[in-house]
């Protein structure tokens, strides 16, 4: 959900950001206005309901709530399935979050350095997951798995999601690497750094904005991601959103929207403290 | 025997179908001040950078201290670079960035620290070890550069166009303060510019190059007086060059026919027939009105008829811009002395230079 929106967002944000010389007038610019307003509440509308009507005695989403309640957060908590579940995908995003980055470190490093045969192709190879609807991706792989014979679980969820993931994680940490001064590197090794040094004391601390981001961003999409881990699950392990998934084809409980609401909450505050992050080490330097 | 610090030996280095550098062969002798000179795409930067070790010669050898170098990384070379940008680690303070390759030696810390002190103090910064790269004006990057590069005690220090973003001001303040350190430490300088004010300013010894070649080599005032080749000239700012031929020669001096007449040059070793240039400086050309009856002074000094086509007053001198036959042109720089002869636009002049006074170019 997050991911969804902040990837709407972000277009929409390159539009606006398209200015078109100032003599468009006033009306444009209100109409733009207007626009950017109801892409907006398209997309954030319905999360905000979702937030709402977590703590709504109702347990429904009326207008307007006839009150607020915690008490669907404490069914949530005495929850044990959701609890277990919430426990997987918080270890599953962590395990995502660790492999994606240093996968994405090594590529990223081979991508910026060096020239070889078909360097577009292997880089675009990098890019194919995203494209890939998750339908077909998590057939593939469950085919895939089978055929290696891996059973159906916990390790099968973590590949899957490193696969989603790797493609967002790349990108974030390939453009530290392009903006990086290769002349910093020599200057290390001319003072007597050699290769692994360098690399920890000059290389690793400047592309580093990039790895975190690279990394929360990777925890995030594993832990909100469904279609793939709906296909290589299996039987035994579960993440939050395939409970979240399972519990409202059966019964419309009220402690979903809570669940959700804590989903969200997981996620927005991970990206947040990734850009905290950001700006507190660009104040430091500045 | 003389004590060199660094020898290449025909070293060539090819990038694609284009020879940056094309067998080039110097010896720097320690504690010099020496500058690769020349345009861009000369191979200047290349060479430079292949004495530091960032690059390889396809074929050649450098050494240093007369150990073949061979593919030997920077950080096994005792060179250090002082980079164009300055390539100050940005999420280091100024102590950690002179440190840094103190550290790297397992140097205790307190020692790192008292030698940074005394850097900061060489380049004239003392009490900036706690700010970052960003908070420093570009003048005290560049001296954080240098501490950084000579509190390793390198053997050569090599400098790719250092100064080059900087204002004039502070260039030439630099260019003062730089000589005044390598006087100081002692050691080879290996000096990158463009600049040939620069280069005469601050070297012991300049390294003219043109396409990936050492045109010439020599002290600051062998280069400036006597180019050996007629780039050599005019990359040092020489505006008369002047196509000529010999056309008799004894001993010591030779006639020479340039621009429609013959003049004498005191210049040794020349055959009748030979295709030169000749390389007259502004200043040492002189004008008067009248005319021999052979075009010959007293001193000997022989010269051209030429037109007054435009003059400049340029304070302590006066340009003029003449016309000579042929469609040839030369510039001269004439004192403004008190009481001294002006000549006007369109005037008739001669136009003299002594023998001792004419530079002939054979390259």
């Amino acid at each position: 959900m997050a991911r969804a929106a902040m990837r709407a967002g972000g277009g929409t944000a390159a539009r606006g950001g398209q200015g078109r010389g100032p003599d468009r007038g006033a009306l444009g610019r209100r109409l733009l206005l207007v626009y950017a307003a109801l892409v907006y509440g398209f997309l954030f509308l319905p999360i905000l309901l979702v937030m709402v009507t977590s703590v709504n005695p109702d347990g429904r989403a009326t207008f307007p709530p006839p009150g607020v309640t915690d008490r669907w957060y404490r069914d949530l908590v005495s929850d044990d399935q959701m609890l277990e579940a919430f426990r997987t995908s918080l270890t599953v995003g962590a395990i995502v979050a660790l492999v994606a980055t240093v996968l994405g470190l090594l590529a990223a490093w081979g991508l910026s350095r060096y020239t070889f045969r078909f360097k577009r192709g292997v880089r675009a190879l990098f890019y194919l997951p995203m494209l890939v609807p998750g339908v077909v991706g998590g057939i593939s792989l469950v085919i895939w798995f089978n055929r290696i014979g891996l059973a159906s679980g916990f390790w099968t969820i973590v590949i899957a999601h490193v696969v989603h993931a790797l493609p967002y994680t790349l990108t974030l940490i390939l453009t530290s690497f392009y903006g990086f001064d290769r002349r910093l590197e020599e200057a290390s090794r001319d003072l007597g750094a050699g290769e692994w040094s360098t690399f920890r004391r000059v290389t690793l601390p400047l592309v580093m904005p990039g790895v975190i981001g690279g990394a929360l961003l990777a925890f995030t999409l594993s832990f909100d991601e469904f279609v793939l881990t709906f296909f290589v699950a299996g039987g035994g392990v579960q993440t939050l959103p395939l409970v979240i998934f399972s519990r409202i084809r059966f019964e419309l409980s009220p402690v979903i929207n809570a669940a959700a609401a804590v989903v969200i909450a997981v996620s927005v505050l991970v990206l947040l403290s990734g850009q905290l992050a950001g700006w507190a080490r660009a104040r430091r330097q500045a | 025997m003389v004590d060199h610090d660094v020898a290449l030996r025909e070293v060539t280095k090819r990038f694609g179908d284009l020879a940056a550098v094309d067998g080039v062969s110097l010896d720097i002798e320690r504690g010099q001040f020496l500058t690769l000179l020349g345009p861009s795409g000369c191979g200047k930067t290349t060479t430079l950078r292949m004495i530091g070790g960032f690059e390889f010669p396809d074929t050649g050898e450098i050494y240093l201290r007369g150990e073949p170098m061979g593919r030997r990384p920077p950080y096994r070379r005792d060179t250090s670079m002082v980079f164009q940008n300055y390539a100050l680690f940005p999420h280091m303070d100024i102590a950690a960035n002179i440190g840094y390759g103190l550290r790297e030696r397992k140097v205790a810390k307190a020692e790192i620290a008292r030698r940074v002190e005394g850097m900061l103090a060489l380049v004239e910064l003392p009490g900036l070890g706690g700010r970052r790269p960003k908070q420093l004006s570009g003048g005290q990057q560049q001296r954080v550069a240098l501490a950084r590069s000579l509190v390793i005690e390198p053997t050569v220090l090599l400098l790719d166009e250092p100064l080059g973003a900087l204002d004039l001001k502070l260039r030439r303040q630099m260019q003062l303060e730089l000589k005044r350190i390598q006087r100081e430490v002692g050691i080879t300088f290996i000096y990158v510019t463009h600049d040939q004010e620069e280069a005469l300013t601050m070297s012991d010894r300049i390294a003219v190059m043109n396409r990936g070649r050492v045109e010439q080599y020599g002290s600051a005032e062998a280069i400036f007086e006597r180019p050996a080749t007629r780039f050599v000239a005019d990359f040092m700012g020489a505006s008369n060059i002047l196509d000529a031929e010999v056309v008799d020669a004894d001993a010591g001096s030779a006639r020479i026919r340039v621009a429609g007449a013959a003049l004498t040059v005191s210049e040794a070793g020349l055959r009748p027939g030979d295709r030169v240039a000749l390389m007259v400086r502004p200043e040492k050309l002189r004008l008067t009105a009248a005319t021999g009856p052979d075009g010959t002074m007293a001193d000997g000094a022989t010269g051209w008829d030429a037109t007054v086509a435009a003059r400049v007053y340029k304070g302590a001198t006066m340009a003029y811009q003449l016309g000579l036959p042929g469609g040839h042109a030369l510039v001269a720089d004439v004192a403004n002395a008190p009481g001294g002869a002006r000549f006007e636009p369109d005037q008739p002049v001669r136009v003299a230079l002594r023998p001792n006074d004419a530079v002939v170019i054979r390259g």
